[in-house]
């Protein structure tokens, strides 16, 4: 039995020796990093089975909650810190054979504590311990964006640190006015006792949670930074920020939002139309970018877009739609951004115009690429194609034509791009077979694999989506689990 | 109502100021300020929201009734950390800018548009 | 036009959250919820005189932690981002006698200062996080007193990562005997004697050479010492 804690606190511990496997070997420092992910990819699993027969509490300091910090996994925490940690041991794999800019132990160093951050985000039952987490996450997420110390990479950088640091200080704001009015920090004892909150004050902090998170949700206008720093960081990081980044931003607004500060119909009104913009803007502006990356960072904002949107219908069917969404953007985008990594290896930048031909020089790469890529667009059989469906489903089911006609729009407009893209790469000359080494596709494999997988048997993850939304919707339940004296 | 105004007042005025300055300045020092302007007034909310009337520092024997509360003291020694960590890091930002653009004024990052 | 609508919003919202705040809870009064219990059961229970370090070291100890690591975390950004960076030497004139004496004398006096910070931190104000900013204070005098004094790279690294392993290896000893990360697994000891608190002296302890150490190198990649990662 491992106890989830030690996902976050082993990374801790490993990372603040680095330096000395970095002076033993500095070959090592890539090993140890590798092998730290892979326990916390067993520690996950391990939890994600224990969860199936009831949440677990893990307390610190020895003292109960809400008196001392405490962790909750429930159906939607498991679920999430194994898509998390399974994600990033692929990119572990992936980065073996990565070029990375000296000195390499900081890279891994970054890259271990901001994985580390992500999972105590997912993790914590504690408001403010969140509010810690977040500033992990965001700090090394802005030294490794900047890594690269190019112009693309510092401005990338600076841009999110800036708009980063606003957004989590405006959390703690929100923290503070929760704090003054409730007088505890536990997430499950502030949504027990928000009903002593007036009208006035609920909305006030409702507004910071939303500017404060929407920053790392990736949420309009608080989004600029996105596209910038995607181009700018390095490729591997640009995957880690586009898929695990975001969702835990994502979870941790959904979990204020759902459980902390109960979902009133004015907050989900917010929240869905802060994703429609958000969605139409990004796929708007990603139609006419030149650069792919940059266009599939778009996108990715766009997705998120979509997926808070879904969040924003509040009905259970819409949650699990918006979850099971937020599952694909996560592995569909890990395709997306590894396999433009392996192209980018063989030209110069990642203009649309270089990569002509792309796909015939890399058959492999292409097809996995273009896979990604339909099955984001809801290509039949792929796994994409049964989360938009049920997503669209649910917003015919509340009478949201407005709303559907949009979304339907966006994906049009998606699908455009992504079709013009793919065609670029399989029009042209080149015939060179030039295929990479197969350590660098094997986690885009497993990704296009998992994709498919769900294509084909999407009833398997049904159960674990339903689980988690009932976990949003149920706040009475979570309250119990946390005060009620379940058995740490 | 005075000392609320002096005491809720001038902090949140103090972190609107620093929002202000940190997302309409174009100099990147300034917005630096900026940011750490409204840490220090967020800080500030969170220790008047612990204080109580004729209270003291809760250390030594003192009766319970003349403690201010704890928790939010905590929390600001936790967030004066975190803040001196991203203004550390913004600084080198700024330095590294400095030098690879040759100007402080973030409108002219114009490698990508925002 | 875009700036002015933003300031006119932010005076809005300034205005509604300033409201908020005063009417519901009015200035000298806070809800004690939790912090009741930190107050009345706090120094039986951690055996710490200082209540707010027995919250930032037990109650809250795992935010402690974190925050641990968001400096660690700076100082690596920092190094990582400044490393390679042409650092201009500008020829500066020595500093006077007085100015190197003093700080030759007095440096001892700062570090001594700084550690009796921390190690007093469950009985006075202050702790850890105080204590090690003030030694890192007395080797920025170091630096400004003395235009060749150099830090070593190695003693910074091996404090700082062997202070950061010892901290989790603490809680994990909690996690190990009593069953949960960071618990106290030390008796109370003689209330307000220095040997009391249970695991809270020692945390300190560790903390202040790690912020200490920390805060050093952070001005010492910025000072641009010798280029080596």
């Amino acid at each position: 039995m491992v106890s989830p804690i030690l996902a976050i606190v082993i990374p801790l511990a490993i990372a603040f020796l680095m330096p000395f496997f970095s002076a033993l070997s500095r070959k090592s420092v890539k090993w140890v990093f590798l092998a730290v992910i892979a326990f916390n990819f067993y520690a996950a699993i391990m939890t994600f089975l224990r969860v199936l027969s009831g949440p677990i509490l893990v307390v610190t300091a020895g003292i109960k909650p809400p008196f001392a910090i405490n962790l909750l996994i429930g159906p939607l925490g498991g679920l999430l810190f194994l898509l998390f940690e399974g994600v990033a041991f692929l990119y572990a794999i992936f980065l073996l054979k990565a070029e990375i800019k000296e000195p390499v132990h900081r890279f891994f160093m970054l890259f271990l504590l901001n994985v580390a951050g992500a999972t105590g985000m997912i993790l914590t039952g504690d408001l403010f311990n969140l509010f810690v987490f977040l500033e992990i996450t965001g700090i090394s997420a802005y030294g490794l964006v900047g890594f690269k110390r190019d112009k693309k990479g510092l401005e990338g950088g600076v841009k999110y640190l800036i708009l980063g640091s606003v957004g989590s200080t405006l959390f703690l704001l929100g923290v503070a006015l929760l704090y003054s009015q409730v007088g505890t920090l536990n997430m499950a004892d502030i949504a027990g006792r928000i009903w002593m909150l007036k009208k006035p004050t609920l909305y006030a902090a409702f507004i910071m949670f939303l500017v404060g998170l929407g920053v790392e949700a990736e949420l309009f206008p608080m989004n600029a930074w996105v596209p910038d720093a995607y181009e700018g960081a390095h490729d591997t990081v640009t995957a880690m920020l586009s898929t695990v980044l975001s969702k835990a931003g994502l979870y941790a607004l959904i979990r204020v939002v759902f459980t902390v500060l109960s979902p009133q119909k004015a907050f989900l009104d917010l929240l869905l139309w802060a994703g429609l913009i958000t969605l139409l803007l990004a796929e708007l502006s990603a139609l006419r970018q030149k650069n792919v990356k940059r266009m599939i960072a778009y996108s990715s904002v766009g997705q998120m877009g979509l997926v808070v949107f879904a969040f924003g219908m509040g009905s259970l069917f819409a949650l699990q739609a918006a979850l099971f969404q937020a599952v694909n953007h996560v592995l569909s985008k890990g395709v997306l951004f590894l396999s433009l990594a392996i192209m980018g290896k063989k030209r110069e930048g990642l203009e649309l115009e270089n990569l002509r031909g792309i796909g015939r020089e890399l058959p492999v790469t292409g097809l996995l690429f273009s896979i990604g890529a339909l099955s984001l667009l809801g290509l039949p059989f792929l796994s994409g194609f049964w989360s938009k469906i049920s997503l669209l489903l649910s917003t015919a089911d509340l009478k949201l034509w407005v709303p559907l006609g949009l979304v339907l729009l966006a994906s049009i407009i998606e699908a455009f791009y992504y079709l013009r893209t793919i065609g670029v790469f399989y029009t042209g000359t080149d015939f060179r077979f030039a295929e990479t080494a197969f350590i660098r596709l094997l986690p885009v494999l497993v990704l296009v694999f998992v994709i498919l997988y769900l294509g084909f048997r999407p009833g398997v993850l049904a159960p674990y989506l339903k689980g988690a939304a009932r976990e949003l919707v149920d706040r009475s339940g979570y309250i119990g689990w946390v005060i009620g004296g379940l058995k740490p | 109502m005075a000392e609320n105004i002096i005491f809720y007042g001038s902090s949140i005025a103090l972190a609107a100021i620093g929002l202000l300055i940190a997302l309409t300045r174009r100099n990147l020092i300034k917005i630096i300020i900026g940011l750490d302007l409204m840490e220090t007034g967020v800080n500030m909310f969170l220790i008047s929201i612990g204080y109580r009337r004729g209270g003291t520092a809760p250390i030594f024997d003192i009766p319970l009734s003349k403690a201010v509360d704890p928790v939010p003291q905590a929390l600001v020694l936790t967030a004066i950390v975190i803040g001196v960590a991203v203004t550390a890091l913004a600084l080198t930002f700024a330095v590294r800018i400095h030098e690879k653009y040759g100007t402080l004024d973030i409108s002219k990052l114009r490698e990508m548009k925002w | 036009m875009i700036k002015k609508a933003f300031l006119i919003l932010l005076v809005a919202f300034t205005g509604y959250v300033f409201f908020v705040a005063a009417s519901a809870r009015p200035f000298g009064s806070p809800r004690v919820v939790v912090s009741k219990r930190y107050l009345e059961k706090g120094l039986n229970e951690t055996g710490s005189q200082n209540i707010v370090t027995s919250v930032v070291v037990l109650y809250r100890g795992f935010d402690t932690l974190g925050e641990v690591t968001v400096l660690f975390l700076a100082a690596t950004a920092l190094a990582a981002l400044i490393s390679g960076f042409p650092f201009e030497r500008k020829e500066r004139t020595e500093p006077s006698l007085v100015m190197s004496t003093a700080s030759r004398y007095l440096f001892p006096l700062i570090l001594l200062f700084g550690a009796y910070i921390f190690v007093h931190g469950h009985l006075t104000p202050g702790g850890g996080f105080p204590g090690g900013v003030v030694i890192a204070s007395g080797f920025l005098l170091m630096f400004l007193a003395f235009r060749k004094y150099r830090v070593s790279e190695g003693g910074l690294i091996v404090t700082e990562g062997l202070a950061g392993f010892f901290y989790v290896l603490i809680g994990l000893i909690g996690l190990y005997l009593l069953g949960s990360f960071l618990a106290s697994f030390l008796p109370p000891g003689r209330l307000h004697t220095l040997l009391s608190g249970g695991i809270i002296p020692l945390i300190y302890i560790l903390i202040g050479f790690k912020v200490g150490s920390e805060m050093t190198g952070i001005l010492r990649s910025l000072k641009g010492e010798d280029e080596n990662g």
